[in-house]
């Protein structure tokens, strides 16, 4: 019986990368109907550029590689989604766009296609996007008021810090912790709905799309570091809730750390690596420059995936046993 | 007459392999960190590529006529004693004819005496090769060298003051000085490179085919 | 004393990596990666010359005076030779058994920008040498890491189904591109 190495992810039993993909792109989708009820349809132009541009990509890399073009991918519609929820709304259009032909051009399609690449491309777009334009990255609206976004062009708008900024600056947010769970402070379009982002981390978990371990191990080790070393003068509770509902940190927990590619194989190495994500999050956030560091952290976590899966494979005593799924 | 057109012939091949087809950055992977952390713009890629050239020349003809005496193991030890001693000149030299270009690169401009291309060239190289192969080697090396350079040195500088011609987005403001840019350049040269080397080596592999029925 | 070395060993590992924010000692780290078995003789051994290196810079040097600037470096790499001078020759002429191990290991260890950067490292940061020595451990340690990683990514940067222009060193500059990237994130600007 011929064998062939197959690339990641790995799955069985009735599951199929296709259905996986599709999945999490219904997820990402929720996630952008609050956006579109509170400030129209920008969020869908934002998300609609987005993926183009992915897609675009994608079929110019087929076209210098003379291979067939295949647009049932779902994984490139995926990293599309995924780029805009961790930009502000009031991105300019090309924004995203940028952030996205990084992540196809540099952080996916040179290794090959889907399942070789080994850092998450949504992550590595939105830290390209963070170095080269910051102020455009971390720059968000008061949604306290009401504002009409235009599909195209400016609106005008009045800025404000997110709750993981003012958490950066040292100081308490005027916003209550249980008050995060809305989605109407300033941030990026898909990470302040913490509820439904909640949620749709539930449908994945339940769908076996995502990895429950890896999230748990990440906000269990984000909410441990915020109770022991907590950035404001509060109580661990309450610095935990700051910490875990702010920012994107539970968007990068559920939706980019739980990545079936780029995370390890086997379920102790999964355990491992979300504490470790956790924590270079919380790293990030105490001595990064920027508000958000999920992103950047997940890049270095990444990189020590293969290293924890060989790790855990040696201490077990690793003979031709089979892995886990 | 036949000896020196052979001699000839292979310069030019040793020139050109340091030059393109073996290039020391692209290929070698060596000389990364001036090129990473200071070829920011056109002007700091000249002054780099002046200070290689004018290490890379006298401490690989030095160590051709006499890395031979000095015992293997102390050999390392001496490219970095002859390339130190040569940098205070080079240096002079290079702020003489581009006033102001050495300090503007900083700590870049210092740790070229331990450029990874000079330092290998010098210490395997050298030592093993005729001085002309030598003076092939180290021009084709500075000019591969100096090319990956003005490339680095012209997208960035291009990038970050945003006047890529019919450019759509606004400057990468200091994102692209980055040590990471550099990288990912570099990555897109050594692939373009590589597939000219594989197109080279196909072409090569077809002529021979069709010269042995 | 002990916890001002582990806290700029710390700062090695993460905000101010020399190798991943600062773009350095890539070439060497590259090579590492290549002989997973000896990158640990091979960061001990940087982190000796860095050692060496950081403290060296402590001795002050005669004024040069001006337009002397570039008698500095000379004299810092000057210094680093005679350390790869005498660690090979202790080590071969005491240790025959340990030379045999780490000889083709010294060399690209002591001449490697990293090690070369300490004294730079240690003027720009004003350590001092507690600082300077913990400073020059954590950068053997990152060297390490960074020749583990490197060595994990290989499956991925040599994969059968990439393009084949990319296969190899390309992919593998694009990989320490993106992790520089992410060490980036401590800064967001220049470190050296």
């Amino acid at each position: 019986m011929p064998l062939t190495k197959a690339a990641a992810p790995f799955v069985r039993g009735g599951l199929t990368v296709a259905g996986m993909m599709r999945n999490a792109a219904l997820a990402l989708l929720a996630l952008l109907v609050l956006p579109v009820v509170h400030y129209g349809p920008r969020p869908l132009l934002l998300a609609g550029a987005s993926v183009l541009t992915c897609f675009a990509c994608r079929v110019l890399v087929c076209l210098v590689r003379r291979t067939s073009v295949s647009f049932s991918e779902f994984s490139v519609l995926v990293t599309g989604l995924s780029v805009p929820m961790l930009l502000p709304l009031n991105a300019p259009v090309w924004l995203p766009c940028a952030a996205s032909a990084f992540a196809v051009l540099a952080a996916r399609e040179p290794f090959g296609p889907f399942g070789r690449n080994p850092f998450n491309p949504s992550a590595a777009g939105v830290a390209f996007a963070a170095l080269c334009w910051p102020q455009r990255v971390f720059s968000y609206f008061d949604p306290s008021r009401p504002y009409g976004f235009p599909l195209f062009g400016r609106a005008a708008y009045r800025a404000a810090q997110s709750p993981a900024a003012v958490l950066k600056e040292g100081l308490k947010p005027d916003i209550l912790p249980l008050d995060l769970l809305w989605g109407r402070t300033p941030g990026p379009l898909g990470t302040t709905a913490i509820l439904v982002v909640g949620a749709c981390g539930l449908f994945l978990f339940l769908t076996r799309t995502a990895k429950w371990e890896i999230t748990a191990g990440f906000l269990g080790a984000a909410a441990l570091i915020a109770a022991l070393y907590p950035r404001i003068l509060c109580s661990p509770a309450t610095s935990v809730k700051y910490e875990l509902l702010s920012g994107s940190l539970l968007f990068g927990a559920v939706f980019l750390a739980t990545d079936p590619v780029t995370s390890p194989r086997t379920f102790s190495g999964r355990c491992v690596y979300g504490a470790f994500a956790g924590a270079l999050t919380m790293a990030f956030r105490w001595f990064g420059t920027y508000e958000q560091g999920v992103c950047f952290a997940l890049l270095i976590a990444n990189a020590f995936a293969p290293l924890l899966d060989s790790a855990v494979l040696r201490l077990r005593g690793w003979e031709g046993k089979t892995h886990e799924a | 007459m036949k000896r020196n057109g052979q001699l000839l012939r292979g310069a030019r091949s040793i020139f050109l392999n340091g030059l393109l087809f073996r290039n020391p950055v692209l290929v070698g992977a060596l000389g990364l960190y001036p090129l990473v952390a200071a070829a920011r713009s056109v002007g700091s890629a000249a002054a780099l590529s002046l200070l290689f050239l004018l290490l890379a020349l006298p401490c690989g003809l030095i160590l051709c006529f006499f890395g031979m005496l000095a015992p293997r193991w102390f050999r390392p030890g001496l490219v970095l004693l002859v390339s130190a001693a040569c940098y205070p000149a080079a240096a002079a030299l290079a702020d003489l004819l581009l006033p102001g270009s050495v300090s503007g690169l900083g700590m870049a401009a210092g740790l070229m005496i331990c450029n990874s291309a000079v330092y290998s060239r010098a210490e395997e190289y050298a030592p093993e090769h005729v001085a002309a192969a030598v003076l092939a080697d180290a021009f084709g090396c500075s000019l591969g060298f100096a090319g990956v350079a003005f490339l680095l040195g012209a997208l960035r500088g291009l990038w970050l003051t945003g006047s890529l011609p019919g450019a759509v987005l606004p400057p990468a403001g200091k994102g692209f000085d980055l040590p990471f840019a550099g990288f990912l350049m570099l990555g897109f040269l050594a692939a373009l490179l590589q597939w000219l080397n594989r197109r080279r080596a196909e072409r090569a592999a077809e002529r021979l085919k069709r010269r042995i029925p | 004393m002990f916890a001002e070395m582990m806290a700029t060993a710390l700062l090695a590992l993460g905000a101010e990596n020399l190798l991943f924010a600062g773009g350095s000692g890539f070439s060497r780290a590259l090579r590492s990666a290549r002989r997973p078995a000896a990158a640990g003789r091979y960061a001990l051994l940087v982190a000796w010359f860095s050692l060496a290196s950081a403290l060296i810079g402590f001795r002050p040097l005669p004024p040069f005076g001006t337009g002397g600037e570039a008698l500095r470096p000379a004299c810092f790499a000057a210094a680093a030779a005679g350390v790869y001078a005498a660690t090979a020759a202790l080590l071969r002429f005491l240790l025959p058994a340990l030379y045999r191990r780490v000889s083709g290991l010294l060399a690209p260890a002591a001449v490697n920008t990293v090690v070369l950067a300490m004294p730079y490292v240690r003027r720009s940061f004003s350590f001092g040498p507690a600082a300077a020595a913990g400073y020059a451990l954590g950068t053997g340690l990152a060297f390490y890491l960074a020749s583990l990683l490197l060595a994990g990514a290989e499956p991925k940067c040599r994969n059968a189904d990439m393009p084949a222009a990319f296969r190899g060193l390309p992919a593998a500059f694009l990989y320490v591109g993106i992790l520089s990237m992410a060490f980036a994130g401590f800064t967001g600007g220049r470190v050296f």
